[in-house]
């Protein structure tokens, strides 16, 4: 029976196929039949975790806690040298200009990645704007975040990074960051179930061939990870989980 | 811990001999120059449970003053500002002690005499069931909250007879 791959909807696709060419490889790394779903929504991600049907996953942060803590998954890898990182922006016309423009009240769009919210809740938290402070409108994508922020909808969008990059210059123009985190220790991870944790060094034999193959270096930019796969200890993820507690607004 | 040394210091100080909860002391000199947290950046450090600092980040680096093999195996109290009140710092050990979260507004000194302000957050380190440390995370303060506590925190130092 096949074994599932998951990937969470927080992972900025370029290109769906990518992942599962990435998948195929995984195969022949471990012998393993691997069946890959990029998943859309995080609800259905949450019922596969749930359901038992994610072997191996490509998680966010705030997953790596849950998966890692409480369901005894191990770290594999991460991408070398890419972090995940957030941005509050505001309109380029509007009158935010500075963290001490930004009144008592504030409307919010997002989507729902929740690595993203909480770091830009972070952001704004010098600013005396806390959990009850904000509201919170839910998009499904950062370009329907950025129309809303456009259109005058809400005052602030909370971006990743790497997606507000990819806007188009035309929706750029009309957007303007207003601060930006470099926090380096959040990202994305390979974990690995409990059921193949046999698999784990092949998995990681695998992907750190790729490191230096020339023919995978266009796969590994569109996967993401530019600069190769890292091996992620079980002490980092340890870390990380402790980073993301604390930045838990409670 | 090494005494604070003039010719590290930038702009005209103060000193102070500080006592440390251990009786251990240690030569102080205060400057009034702040130093602004930066902006986005997170500074992060681990230590052991005795506060032994075991990990830092550049943030913390770069806003210490000192460098990470200075900082590396040193007692975390190295930070340690004379302007915090000791019940604040009680409250703090009392908290995680009990294996919970604490967080609050800190006023830490640098090597070089001036001062940052903190929002910190001091989560255990769990493995395995056991506390085998802490890790601690300060994010940008708000400036309102700092200076509302400026007032307080004097008061407290005054009615701890300092």
């Amino acid at each position: 029976m096949a074994a599932q791959f998951v990937i969470s909807p927080d992972v900025n696709v370029r290109n769906i196929t990518d992942w599962f060419i990435l998948n195929t490889k995984v195969q022949r790394m471990t012998g393993q039949a691997f069946h890959a779903t990029v998943y859309t929504d995080f609800a259905d991600l949450h019922q596969a975790y749930a359901n038992g049907q994610a072997d191996l996953v490509f998680a966010n942060a705030s997953d790596t806690a849950l998966l890692v803590r409480d369901h005894g998954y191990q770290p594999i890898a991460a991408a070398s040298r890419v972090s995940k990182e957030a941005s509050v922006v505001v309109a380029a016309d509007g009158p935010l200009h500075a963290l001490a423009d930004l009144p008592s009240h504030l409307t919010v769009a997002s989507t729902d990645a929740p690595d993203v919210e909480r770091i830009c809740r972070i952001l704004l938290e010098p600013a005396n704007l806390g959990p009850a402070d904000l509201e919170l409108a839910v998009k499904p994508n950062p370009v329907l975040v950025a129309k809303a922020v456009m259109r005058g909808e809400v005052q602030v969008g909370f971006f990743p990074q790497d997606a507000y990059r990819e806007l188009s210059a035309m929706v750029r123009d009309q957007l303007r960051v207003l601060i930006a985190s470099k926090i380096y220790v959040v990202r994305n991870s390979f974990l690995a179930s409990p059921a193949i944790a046999g698999l784990v060094g092949a998995i990681w034999a695998g992907l750190e061939s790729m490191n230096n193959d020339p023919d995978s270096a266009e796969l590994l930019a569109g996967l993401g990870a530019p600069h190769g796969w890292e091996r992620v200890s079980i002490e980092d993820t340890r870390f990380m989980i402790d980073l993301m507690d604390a930045l838990s607004q409670g | 811990m090494q005494d604070m040394r003039p010719e590290d210091v930038r702009g005209e100080w103060r000193e102070y001999s500080w006592t440390y909860f251990d009786g251990t002391r240690r030569r102080l000199l205060i400057t009034d120059l702040e130093t602004r947290f930066p902006t986005g950046e997170l500074i992060v450090s681990q230590t052991d449970v005795a506060g032994m600092i075991t990990m830092v980040n550049e943030a913390f680096v770069h806003m210490s003053g000192f460098s990470r093999k200075e900082l590396l195996g040193t007692p975390h109290s190295i930070l340690r500002h004379p302007d915090m009140p000791r019940a604040a710092f009680a409250d703090l050990w009392t908290t995680i002690e009990q294996g919970k979260r604490w967080s609050g507004y800190v006023k830490n000194l640098r090597r070089d005499g001036g001062y940052y302000w903190v929002y910190a957050t001091v989560i255990p380190k769990i493995v395995d069931g056991v506390v085998v440390g802490h890790t601690s995370v300060r994010r940008e303060p708000s400036r309102d909250k700092v200076e509302a506590l400026v007032g307080v925190y004097a008061t407290m130092c005054a009615e701890e007879g300092r």
